[in-house]
């Protein structure tokens, strides 16, 4: 119940991700009260289209500190691939809130560039200022924090990965995400620790059993030269992918996904 | 305890799918449009669709659809460039349009350095990129209300060191 509460508090944050206008009023800032309100045009109007950025610019043009217009404005770019107007738009947004909008860049620097290096300044400077907790992708599907490991480990740094992942597992009142008991176990098998692996991709069955857990478990077997338990977990595996119960994104691609050929080399591994 | 997992990953795709579809493509003006040119773009390709509405890839909410998937794509394209070696780092987008049989066309490139700041790379790196786009076969067109639709596809490679490093999204 706990997972499902905080998977619904996060999607009810970026679904409320305007920001209340009367708070500004309240506070007396008359100029980014008028600001909100204009930038509110934009709502029922997709991402992309010319009045949502139109609404944004006009918003921005009233009051250019109004951090907020930069980050949904940079959207559409993020998703067409134009990263030269996103990150100048982010930039701008960090610069003027970066506890409010780090988050979101560093998230999308490792999500769509795979800019691991810059992930991990943004993540962690956003650590250094923050009192609490940092919160998660934008996404919902990963803590920062675990986001940051698989930084470090795209850039070889696989112990510090398995370091960061065990004590986010281990922090008080956190619920483990949808993929962080699947890429734990990755990187135990990528460092030989087949017990650890085992044990961290069964955990992962009870929390989202997929094809990558079951793919990775049967390649744990292989290493262990249980053939039978490597056979079943593969061929569980290719059904669950047929079945795309699988790592699914509508923009990129997870980390440690697979796809058929994956398995099906596997299983040419069995059979010769 | 399983039913509310199974419940909480089935609302996030819901979401996700909240966050991808629209009722209606956007019209043109938008964001990311690609109008035709006729000194760069090929006569021959056409849209099957209405030029003012086109989607993108990420509408299916599957991300990229290809033969072979994107592994497929990705060995095709890391063993043509094996043994390239750049002289320039950085990200080059290569933007394109999928029509509803799977034919590419009007391709748009944007290059940055590695710290997202535009730039102008040469012909000797974006040329072959662009070259080895357009000859991507096995695109898959977009499926909207039981009908085969055109959409806004794009390419990021990241060169590091002078290497492909990464091909996005």
């Amino acid at each position: 119940m706990k997972l499902l509460c905080l998977i619904l508090s996060f999607v009810v944050i970026k679904a409320m991700a305007q920001p209340n206008c009367n708070a500004y009023l309240y506070y007396g800032d008359t100029l980014k009260y008028k600001a909100c309100t204009i930038a509110e045009k934009r709502q029922g109007y997709y991402q992309f289209s010319k009045e949502y950025q139109k609404a944004l610019d006009e918003a921005l043009a009233v009051d250019p500190t109004f951090a907020f217009a930069y980050e949904v404005k940079s959207t559409a770019y993020l998703k067409s691939g134009d990263f030269v107007t996103w990150f100048q738009l982010m930039n701008k947004a960090v610069a003027l809130d970066p506890k409010e909008h780090l988050p979101y860049r560093g998230w999308c620097r490792y999500q769509f560039f795979r800019d691991y290096e810059g992930a991990i300044q943004d993540i962690e400077r956003l650590d250094s200022l923050s009192k609490y907790d940092i919160g998660y992708s934008v996404n919902a599907e990963y803590h920062l924090h675990i986001a940051r490991a698989l930084c470090y480990k795209f850039l070889g740094q696989k112990q510090k990965a398995i370091s960061i992942i065990e004590n986010q597992l281990k922090a008080p009142n956190y619920n483990p995400g949808l993929f962080d008991y699947l890429h734990l176990g990755v990187l135990y098998w990528q460092e030989n620790d087949l017990e650890r692996a085992e044990a961290s991709l069964i955990k992962q069955q009870e929390i989202n059993d997929l094809a990558e857990n079951r793919y990775y478990l049967g390649r744990v077997y292989l290493l262990q030269q249980n053939i039978t338990k490597a056979k079943e977990q593969l061929q569980t595996a290719k059904e669950k992918y047929l079945k795309e119960s699988r790592m699914t994104d509508p923009y990129t691609v997870h980390a440690d996904k697979i796809y058929m050929k994956d398995i099906e080399s596997a299983l040419k591994m069995i059979q010769e | 305890m399983r039913a509310i997992r199974i419940l909480s990953i089935m609302m996030i795709l819901a979401m996700a799918q909240c966050r991808t579809q629209k009722s209606e493509s956007e019209p043109r003006g938008s964001v990311g449009d690609i109008v035709f040119d006729p000194q760069t773009d090929d006569p021959n390709f056409s849209l099957c669709g209405s030029e003012e509405y086109l989607f993108q890839y990420f509408n299916s909410g599957k991300g990229i659809a290809i033969e072979g998937e994107k592994k497929g794509l990705e060995q095709q394209l890391f063993a043509l460039f094996k043994n390239t070696k750049f002289k320039n780092d950085g990200y080059v987008r290569i933007r394109f349009i999928v029509n509803c049989k799977g034919e590419s066309g009007r391709f748009r490139v944007l290059t940055s350095d590695l710290q997202f700041n535009e730039n102008k790379m040469p012909s000797t790196v974006t040329e072959p990129l662009l070259k080895a786009c357009k000859e991507i076969k096995g695109w898959k067109p977009l499926i909207y209300n039981e009908k085969a639709r055109d959409y806004y596809q794009y390419l990021t490679f990241v060169i590091v060191d002078g290497q492909l490093k990464e091909i996005l999204p």
